[in-house]
């Protein structure tokens, strides 16, 4: 690719990256709305919202949840990440996949789904009552918040821990066998210490996203009066009878300010985690470490959090989707039903959503992808300053919250009126959803990009085949499969994706995620449990095919 | 490729066959025609899906030449998205039908509402038309809905004084049970806490119980009674009556009262957009909830309590003045109820329910 | 007029300077050895004949074409070079056959596909791969793996062959066989071919002509022989073959021999640099070239035998005198005590 057409890559980049950001910094300057005729410039905003005490409270809400989820999933992510990694671990290789599954999960499905299941009227909460005669726990509270964020977020921190622990040399950890230190001795002194940029980044990771639930606290957060930024700005929506978009905008810069210094941290931990992690020598047989007495607790600890965090939720959706009507002194079987999915099919706007969820995790997705790589190419082996540019580029997006995203496109497309026929098709969803993936997918592009040795595009080159040739023949090929597990995983995502399409929300752009959200807002919970099931039903399928392709879910 | 050709070949001629049998349906009258030409119509509304189905189903048995867009929104977020394309210039709503009748009210006082007279206005009563923009659609009382199951037949209030005096009388019972509309986030809300002050004069006295019994406050009908229905709360207050007879058909656990002291009464508010595509195609629409067959189908398929005087039945106008008489006390289509609208004014309502609610 | 002409190549990575000014010219049909442990240029300088690095510094030509002016900016990119690279790791597209891997460069040409056909099977034929035209990457042995890549580079005729250490990654059983056949193939083309390689011997059996490398600058060019039995300064003296080392002080100069004196030592050797009698010096002889001898004599020196190591074809001796630690060969198993060391003087050198 020359030059020219690599610098306009990065420029298309630049483009849909400043633009949505640039009109939310404008807007956060103005006294009102950017199109109301009467906004002008003023710092009214800034004032208003520093000086709210419920902008603090969200604030601190915020920072107690990043804290404490990372707190929890951290330590044990990466304990998990030892025992699938390192030990001979029972059933390891079934085990795995259903590790990762709660990252395919909608956070709105989980939450709703907690609600039926473990809610003041849940249906084990129920169940407990008959057994002990109350229900010993509360779901709506910050600290029900915290462990539920923190239970969700361990597949993060178990990806990177355990690819890390994967690169280890199994030498290390047998010399300290040797020198008699049991199991859990070695996990803590010696394997861990070892990933330990791993699970700083993991841990950095981990509180960035904790900035960026939204799905979380707005079903589980709300009952109890819990705010976060997030769910702060969703109420800003329309606190004072009118848009206040200019207020959305500072809260939203808040949320960029917090979270951007994080990205940046991350991408330096990211880095000398490289170059820790490949430690190992030649032939690195995996050896496992033996856990003996161990090695049914530990099963059990896995099995229990799996249960806590997939299982419950995933059966109170479904419960819910084939009950008419649940709660305190309700007969479970006398009120099975699959009249909610047959009244599905009476709501166009729903049937609708179902299609385009579908439409736009396939081909959006695959349309997303190939920009990935087109991208990823013009960056790959060039070595100038847009490629540093293109990086701090796309931690831009990183920094935002899906739903600033969404709502950023939505003043694009309402703002710039040649694109604006456009707001109502798929197109303005798939441009922001692409937006909101971009670091996700160029990372797993350039992952498989890496994997291209440099010696087989040279030889090509050698041979007499200009660069472009060489792309077709050599670089494109060889990443195949790489590219088609990318689309796979973007595939998943885009299906799960639900907080970046709310306020694109409309007849044309609806998708399941953002539906389940707005029709949250009106309590059609039976719709959302039908809904739900479908989701968790497409993204199993496609987890399904992802893993049957042998697809490495590591990114 | 040729069995490709063939269905493209059928499908094309079907579309066409298609096309000329509803135009042959269509009616002859000005508007009807110029609709026909316009083909579609947008509406952004909050009426849940669910109730407006039947309408949409009806009207399109009547005019099946329109193709009818239908959003459903939240009241604010019809409120929002309005103002948003308008000003941006890229309009797509035809009419908006909204249940937060100071929002609507507000946006046509501004100008956004296109005047038309429609043919429908003899029916109704004159408190329900403002200046031939505005119109109220329906007239629905402020109820309360509770668990039948779990809330004991004595704990039922039969009105807001009685709401005050079983929340003080039964602490415990009522402990976190109560549901209401949160004034701040939602427009409806809002509207109705702010009647409720005018009109009872112990309206603080409602709020601090409801601020000591631990009340939760929601932004949707459907979340309230969802969580009423699922035993979590016992109790939801000012719930628009027709919501909870829609869910009274599918859980008969659902209970309602109309509260005895007064009754505030609701009216669906629709307007015109001046800016609208499809200016004749709303026109339409309008006169169709308005006329007495669209209120009579509201009525007996929607569930929703109709405006107009000559709809049968007990899900109507008539059918609550004999229930309640001089309690019903609506809420007239103008423009006084967007004095509690003034910023100020709001900030300080929002003040005080806040401190109210604080346990 | 010669195939590649390379005049000053600077080239610096970040703060290192690779290669400081190397100049040399390739003649028609001659296999020229780069030779130079790792770090000494010798891969940066092929690179940046084959267009896949740019030198800071210095002119390029092939076969009088002008393919690199670093003072002018003129650059023909890599791939319109039209020259032939054997890459260290063979670079086989593993998701091409091994006939697609050999054709690629004709397709690239837009050579007709009959023409195409003979000529790759005219190629793998004369390799020995005849019966692999099929066959993927990952079903071939090393071996197999570079004589494609030498086929992939061969069959559009370039004018010059360019080889990073072809060998290298083979077994060192296979280096024996592979580098005489080697040799014969290339000579076979008639076509000129600059190779790179870190191993003396390889470069010494292969090459027609030897470019010695060292940080960046070439220390010694010339014939293998010329090289190795000649040296005309210390690094190319000690980087060559298996040495040992006299350190001592040159006792007399008498024209263009010396007399090195040490610790209750002294031999007369060789003078290959300019030095004064009273300075320091270092003398070096080929481990081969030392004899075990039956009595006293010229250059002959009385030394203890400290070790004796069996390496199968031969012994090595580690013989000691004074400060003196010297390596001898021989064929048979000695006992401890004296011996006498010849110590021939042409062949010792002083620098």
């Amino acid at each position: 690719m020359n030059r020219a057409l690599r610098s306009l890559a990065v420029i298309g980049v630049g483009l849909v990256v400043f633009g949505p950001l640039g009109l939310i910094i404008y807007q956060s300057f103005l006294s009102e709305a950017f199109f109301s005729p009467t906004a002008h410039l003023s710092l009214e905003a800034y004032r208003y919202v520093l000086a709210d005490s419920g902008f603090h409270s969200a604030f601190g809400t915020s920072l107690l949840v990043s804290l404490g989820m990372t707190l929890i999933s951290v330590p044990l992510g990466s304990l998990l990440a030892f025992l699938l990694a390192r030990t001979d671990l029972p059933g390891k290789k079934w085990l795995e996949p259903w590790l990762l599954v709660p990252i395919f999960l909608s956070p709105v499905v989980l939450a709703f789904g907690y609600v039926v299941a473990v809610g003041p009227v849940g249906f084990f909460s129920l169940w407990a009552k008959a057994w002990i005669g109350r229900v010993p726990w509360n779901l709506y509270s910050l600290f029900g918040l915290v462990l539920i964020a923190g239970l969700t977020h361990v597949p993060h921190a178990f990806l990177y821990v355990s690819s890390a622990l994967r690169s280890l040399d199994p030498a290390v950890e047998e010399a300290a066998r040797v020198a008699g230190a049991g199991v859990w001795r070695i996990a803590l002194t010696v394997s861990l210490p070892l990933v330990l940029p791993s699970i700083l980044f993991s841990a950095s990771l981990i509180f960035l996203l904790g900035f960026e639930l939204f799905g979380l606290p707005l079903v589980l957060g709300d009952p109890a009066g819990l705010l976060v930024l997030t769910t702060y700005l969703y109420k800003l929506t329309n606190l004072l009878g009118v848009p206040s978009y200019h207020l959305m905008a500072v809260v939203a810069l808040s949320i960029v300010a917090l979270t951007f210094p994080l990205v940046y941290l991350q991408r330096r931990l990211l880095r000398t985690a490289g170059r820790f992690a490949v430690i190992g020598g030649k032939g690195q047989a995996f050896r496992p470490l033996p856990l003996g007495a161990l090695r049914w607790p530990a099963v059990f600890l896995l099995v229990l959090w799996l249960a806590v965090t997939v299982l419950l939720p995933l059966v109170g959706v479904t419960l819910r989707s084939l009950v008419s009507s649940w709660g305190e002194g309700v007969k479970l079987t006398e009120v099975l039903t699959l009249d909610h999915f047959r009244e599905l099919t009476g709501y166009p706007n729903l049937v609708r959503g179902i299609v385009n969820t579908l439409l736009i995790g396939a081909i959006g997705g695959a349309l997303s992808v190939a920009f990935y790589a087109i991208v990823g190419l013009a960056a790959h082996r060039w070595q100038t300053r847009w490629v540093s540019f293109l990086d701090y580029l796309v931690m831009l997006p990183r920094a935002l919250p899906g739903l600033i995203v969404g709502l950023a496109f939505l003043w694009v497309f309402l703002f710039f009126k040649p694109i604006a026929p456009l707001r109502t098709t798929l197109f303005s969803l798939w441009i922001a959803y692409t937006v909101v993936w971009l670091a996700y997918g160029l990372r797993l592009i350039s992952a498989s990009l890496l994997q291209v040795k440099p010696e087989l595009e040279e030889a090509a080159r050698v041979t007499g085949a200009r660069q472009r040739l060489v792309y077709r023949d050599v670089t494109l090929p060889l990443i195949r499969f790489g590219l088609i597990g990318s689309w796979l995983l973007i595939f998943m995502m885009f299906v799960r994706e639900y907080s970046t399409g709310v306020y694109l929300l409309g007849p044309g752009t609806e998708v399941i995620g953002s539906l389940i959200v707005s029709l949250w807002g009106t309590g059609a919970v039976d719709l959302i449990s039908a809904l739900s099931v479908i989701e968790v039903g497409l993204v199993g399928v496609i987890l399904f095919i992802a893993l049957r392709l042998g697809v490495s879910l590591h990114a | 490729m040729k069995i490709k050709q063939a269905v493209a070949c059928a499908l094309a001629f079907g579309l066409v066959f298609f096309q000329s049998y509803r135009t042959d349906a269509a009616e002859s009258s000005g508007t009807a025609s110029a609709a026909q030409k316009e083909g579609k119509l947008v509406l952004y509304s909050s009426t849940d899906s669910a109730s407006v189905e039947p309408l949409l189903q009806d009207f399109k048995t009547l005019y099946p030449f329109l193709q009818v867009e239908y959003n459903d929104l939240n009241t604010t977020e019809v409120y929002n998205r309005f103002i948003a394309e308008t000003a941006a210039g890229s309009g797509g709503a035809d009419l908006l039908w909204s249940s937060a009748m100071d929002l609507q009210l507000q946006l046509a006082s501004k100008g956004h509402a296109l005047t038309y007279a429609s043919p429908e206005i003899s029916g109704l009563p004159k408190w329900a038309v403002w200046q031939n923009q505005a119109y109220g659609t329906t007239f629905e009382p402020v109820s309360i809905a509770y668990n039948k199951r779990l809330l004991p037949a004595d704990a039922v209030p039969q009105g807001h004084a009685d709401l005050i005096r079983l929340i003080k009388e039964k602490p415990d019972l009522f402990k976190e049970k109560i549901a209401t509309f949160d004034p701040e986030k939602s427009g409806v809300g809002f509207l109705m806490m702010t009647q409720d002050a005018k009109m009872f004069p112990q309206f603080w006295d409602l709020a601090k119980a409801l601020g000591s019994s631990g009340a939760k406050v929601y932004t949707s009908t459907g979340a309230m009674l969802e969580k009423v229905g699922s035993g979590e709360h016992y109790l939801a207050y000012n719930i628009i009556g027709s919501y909870v007879l829609l869910r009274q058909k599918k859980d008969p656990s659902m209970g309602l009262v109309l509260p005895k002291d007064y009754a505030l009464v609701f009216s669906r508010v629709a307007f015109i957009s001046k800016t609208a595509r499809h200016p004749n195609a709303a026109k339409l629409f309008l006169d169709y909830i308005l006329s007495k067959r669209g209120q009579t189908v509201m009525s007996e398929k929607s569930l929703i309590y109709s405006l107009r005087s000559d709809v049968p039945g007990n899900i109507t106008a008539a059918g609550l003045t004999k229930e309640l008489g001089k309690a019903l006390k609506p809420i007239d289509v103008n423009t006084d109820i967007l004095a509690a609208l003034e910023q100020n004014k709001r900030l300080e309502f929002m003040k005080q329910w806040q401190a109210a609610l604080k346990r | 007029m010669p195939d590649l002409i390379a005049e000053k190549i600077e080239k610096q990575l970040g703060t290192a300077q690779i290669l400081r000014g190397v100049s040399f010219q390739l003649q028609e049909r001659e296999i020229l050895a780069l030779l130079g442990a790792s770090g000494s240029g010798k891969t940066t300088l092929l690179r940046s004949v084959a267009g896949l690095e740019q030198p800071d510094g210095g002119k390029i030509e092939i076969r009088g074409k002008l393919v690199f002016d670093a003072a002018s900016g003129f650059e023909v990119p890599a791939e319109q070079r039209g020259l032939g690279l054997v890459f260290q790791s063979y670079a086989i597209w593993p998701h091409r056959s091994v006939f697609e891997n050999v054709a690629y460069g004709l397709r690239v040409r837009h050579a007709p596909e009959a023409e195409t056909r003979q000529k790759v099977s005219a190629v793998l034929e004369r390799l020995g791969l005849g019966q692999l035209a099929d066959r993927y990457a990952h079903q071939l042995s090393g071996g197999q793996q570079q004589r494609v890549a030498l086929a992939r580079a061969m069959v559009y005729n370039p004018p010059v062959l360019l080889l990073d250490e072809p060998l290298s990654n083979l077994d060192a059983k296979l280096r024996e066989d592979a580098r005489a056949w080697l040799r014969e193939i290339i000579k076979q083309t008639e076509t000129s071919a600059l190779y790179v390689t870190h191993d003396q011997t390889e470069a010494l059996a292969i090459a027609d002509r030897v470019l010695l490398l060292d940080r960046g600058l070439i220390q010694e060019e010339g014939a293998p022989e010329q090289i190795y039995g000649a040296p005309t300064n210390r690094f190319s003296a000690e980087f060559m073959g298996s040495n040992n080392r006299l350190a001592g002080s040159l006792a007399e100069v008498a024209g263009e021999r010396g007399r090195l004196q040490g610790e209750g030592w002294t031999v007369w050797g060789r003078l290959r640099a300019t030095k004064k009698a009273g300075e320091a010096a270092t003398g070096l002889i080929r481990v081969e070239r030392l004899r075990l001898s039956d009595g006293p004599g010229a250059d002959h020196l009385r030394m203890r035998l400290s070790s004796a190591l069996y390496l199968g074809e031969r012994w090595e001796y580690l013989f000691h005198l004074g400060d003196l630690r010297i390596r001898v060969w021989g064929e048979e198993r000695l006992s401890e005590g004296e011996y006498w060391v010849s110590v021939p003087e042409p062949s010792l050198w002083i620098f």
